[in-house]
């Protein structure tokens, strides 16, 4: 009898063990989901505040596309968009939402994503993996535009860089990696994405090849590397060369150019800036000046407010919201400069001409030609800057135009006082939020 | 995270007397509540220690703390310095010199060695004093409560509010417009622009700091029970009529701002009100 009790007791135990895996198996809260299947990890790509939408506005709001009046920086209510307008050295971020919070938000979904393929060994999952890796190195890349200095091929192994952050688990220490490998481990993501991405996704939030493309040609474009930029430029163009005619839009609309119009390769848009909103950022008259009155982006970019200042609509939103779309018409900008840069003036001015056309009042563009390269380069970079405005592309082309010895120093005056950053200041790589400086004792931006 | 991010200690006494007061034609009888509670930040692993991060705006329960020694729930305040007598604008300091740049101010690495520490953000010391009065078929009870040994942030005007949404205060009319005003008010000048780190640092500074302590007269209750003889007649044990009032308001507070510190959680937070009822309550 009592073998029997010790048996049933010894059976129990047994029982009990194994039902201990079951036991651990089970998620603490019915409610967590562990996205384990290609179709939960598409759907962490695709939710896009966390993705393509909410990318930075510290370098529009910093450049010289745009200006406020006195009233309206009176008007201000965040003391970080007055001090990133001014260019002041430090605390230019506010202290719950951030570009740099944004960024890292958004690059841990991508790692997030790019973990669990491998991590769960989901099958099919190359166009995923691409998407992934397509967003995470135009996340550094945009990142590094913000808190870095211009690409310096002679420093790069020295200038600070960002930390690059790989892997989801957040117990990894940050460390600042030098600009080198920040650029390089861009190129390397854009590279790799782009054996794995089909040509072109279903939707215009989910990076294609063109889309890494394109990324590739921006980037070693910011880097001076002309003859990849336009390589990569070209090969976008092979796959997707759409430009919209200005001619078919209604210059009267509030917002002219439509959302996932067809030269988007991504759709990307800022995060809400009052700095930057629709009634308050203002364009300067020397730059509103530079439009021919058949250059159709005259009506279709600008609108008067009452004061009779400029105020900017041609966002690629088809609404007030402003776009950093990777598109078409910059990838012939690219291709167009490094040409130039090349010293192939007329294949330069060939896609230039391309580009103008399209933009112009039908039958009044003249195509124009350069008799050297500077005059071809004085004109792509003229035309770069007409074209590319709002883009959030300025403030890296400012960087690297001073790098490269253009001296363009900008001023602002505010109530009577003259703030100026003169060029390649130290302030052209926006200060780090304190308080991550802080948290990880990663090294400021030197000042 | 794999780890703990702070410790904490707390330890309090909870007492509850009752007492009969008078027990012969008028009955009184006491029960008296009375609670300490003190805790404690024992350990502490999160570096980030600016100046701002101490200070939460008024309206807001206070942040944690995170200091060794200190409660979890501490009020500290932006030092004061006075109002500028040339223009009203609020100073504090800023390396121990009276400085205006909020900005340097509200982000100080300095943490809490350039705040002002005032005490707990929750009572401790609290309770209650529960009275029934009684004479024949009459009783009348009295509940009071109390809580002592704690601070409060009180709200005032934010310009940058006023001015982009409209949202008023009303120690604006009390706020510094000519030289000489700073003798009488702490509230500074309407700078007819925005400066948000100006209204944070004025929202998180000393002077809107207020003692918390106070004694509540919660509600009064009149009964009247009816004899059980003239109840003979009813199929009912007992019957009785009464009339209360509750939320009678305080009877007793530190802060001279006429401030209710139980309701001063959030702008739009208002005070319950006071509510009356007679009815007639019975056993069948």
């Amino acid at each position: 009898m009592k073998n029997i009790f010790l048996n049933l007791f010894a059976l129990c135990v047994l029982f009990s063990i194994i039902g201990c895996s079951d036991f651990l198996d089970e998620k603490s809260d019915s409610r967590l989901a562990t996205p384990v299947t290609l179709e939960d990890n598409q759907a962490l790509m695709d939710r896009t505040f966390n993705t393509v939408l909410s990318n930075s506005i510290s370098g529009q709001i910093s450049a010289d596309e745009i200006y406020i009046t006195d009233a309206d920086y009176g008007n201000l209510i965040n003391e970080f968009e007055k001090r990133l307008y001014t260019w002041q050295p430090g605390e230019v971020s506010s202290s719950d939402e951030n570009d740099w919070g944004s960024c890292y938000r958004r690059i841990n979904v991508c790692n997030t994503v790019l973990y669990n393929i491998d991590h769960y060994q989901i099958a099919g999952a190359e166009n995923l993996k691409g998407q992934a890796l397509a967003l995470r190195a135009a996340i550094y890349l945009e990142a590094a535009q913000v808190y870095c200095l211009a690409y310096n091929g002679n420093t790069a192994n020295t200038d600070l860089g960002l930390p690059l952050r790989l892997d989801p688990d957040m117990n990894i220490p940050s460390k600042r990696s030098s600009l080198k490998e920040t650029y390089n481990q861009v190129i390397n993501d854009l590279k790799e994405a782009a054996t794995l991405l089909p040509d072109t996704q279903i939707a215009l939030i989910r990076p294609s090849k063109a889309t890494a493309l394109g990324y590739l040609s921006r980037t070693y474009l910011f880097m001076g590397d002309y003859q990849n930029a336009l390589e990569y430029g070209k090969q976008t163009l092979g796959i997707h060369n759409d430009l919209i005619d200005f001619n078919t839009l209604n210059p009267s609309d509030s917002y002219p150019i439509k959302s996932m119009n067809t030269e988007v390769l991504l759709h990307s848009s800022m995060v809400y800036s009052q700095l930057l909103s629709s009634s308050m950022a203002k364009i300067p008259q020397s730059l509103y000046n530079t439009y021919d009155n058949n250059d159709l982006r005259k009506s279709i970019y600008f609108r008067l407010n009452t004061a009779q200042q400029i105020l900017f609509k041609g966002n690629y939103s088809g609404g007030a919201t402003r776009m950093t779309c990777l598109a078409t018409d910059e990838i012939y900008l690219n291709v167009a400069e490094s040409y130039a840069r090349l010293n192939d003036v007329t294949k330069a001015m060939q896609i230039l001409n391309e580009l103008l056309k399209k933009r112009w009042k039908t039958g009044t563009y003249i195509p124009m030609s350069a008799n050297s390269q500077d005059e071809a380069l004085d004109i792509i970079l003229k035309e770069r800057r007409k074209e590319l405005l709002f883009r959030g592309l300025r403030w890296s082309d400012l960087k690297r135009y001073n790098r490269d010895g253009a001296g363009i120093s900008l001023q602002r005056i505010i109530n009577g006082t003259t703030h100026t950053l003169p060029p390649n200041d130290l302030r052209y790589a926006i200060a780090i939020p304190e308080d991550i400086i802080k948290m990880t004792g990663m090294p400021q931006n030197p000042r | 995270m794999l780890w703990n991010v702070a410790g904490m200690k707390g330890h309090g006494l909870d007492i509850e007397l009752k007492t009969r007061n008078i027990d012969k034609a008028i009955k009184w009888n006491s029960i008296i509540n009375f609670s300490i509670y003190n805790d404690k930040v024992t350990n502490y692993y999160l570096p980030t220690t600016f100046a701002n991060n101490f200070v939460v705006n008024s309206g807001s329960i206070a942040p944690i703390s995170g200091i060794v020694g200190l409660p979890v729930y501490g009020v500290f305040a932006y030092k004061w310095a006075g109002l500028d007598p040339k223009t009203g604008d609020p100073q504090g300091y800023l390396n121990g010199e009276v400085s205006k740049d909020y900005t340097k101010i509200l982000n100080s690495a300095k943490g809490i060695e350039d705040l002002e520490y005032f005490g707990s953000a929750i009572p401790t010391k609290y309770g209650s004093f529960i009275n029934t009065v009684a004479y024949r078929q009459f009783s009348l009870d009295v509940g009071i409560t109390y809580k002592f040994g704690y601070w409060f942030r009180r709200s005032s005007i934010n310009y940058t509010d006023l001015i982009s949404s409209r949202d008023g205060h009303s120690d604006y009319a009390k706020r510094w417009q000519n030289p000489g005003d700073e003798l009488w008010t702490n509230v500074p000048s309407n700078p007819y622009t925005t400066n948000s780190a100006r209204d944070a640092f004025y929202n998180g500074s000393s002077v809107l700091v207020e003692r918390g302590d106070h004694i509540r007269l919660q509600y009064l209750t009149l009964n009247y029970s009816f004899r059980k003889e003239n109840l003979a007649n009813l199929p009912i044990q007992n019957l009785q009529l009464f009339a209360s009032a509750n939320n009678l308001g305080i009877l007793w507070k530190a802060n001279k701002a006429g401030i209710d510190p139980d309701y001063n959680w959030g702008t739009y937070s208002l005070k319950p009100v006071t509510t009356y009822s007679i009815g007639l309550r019975t056993q069948f």
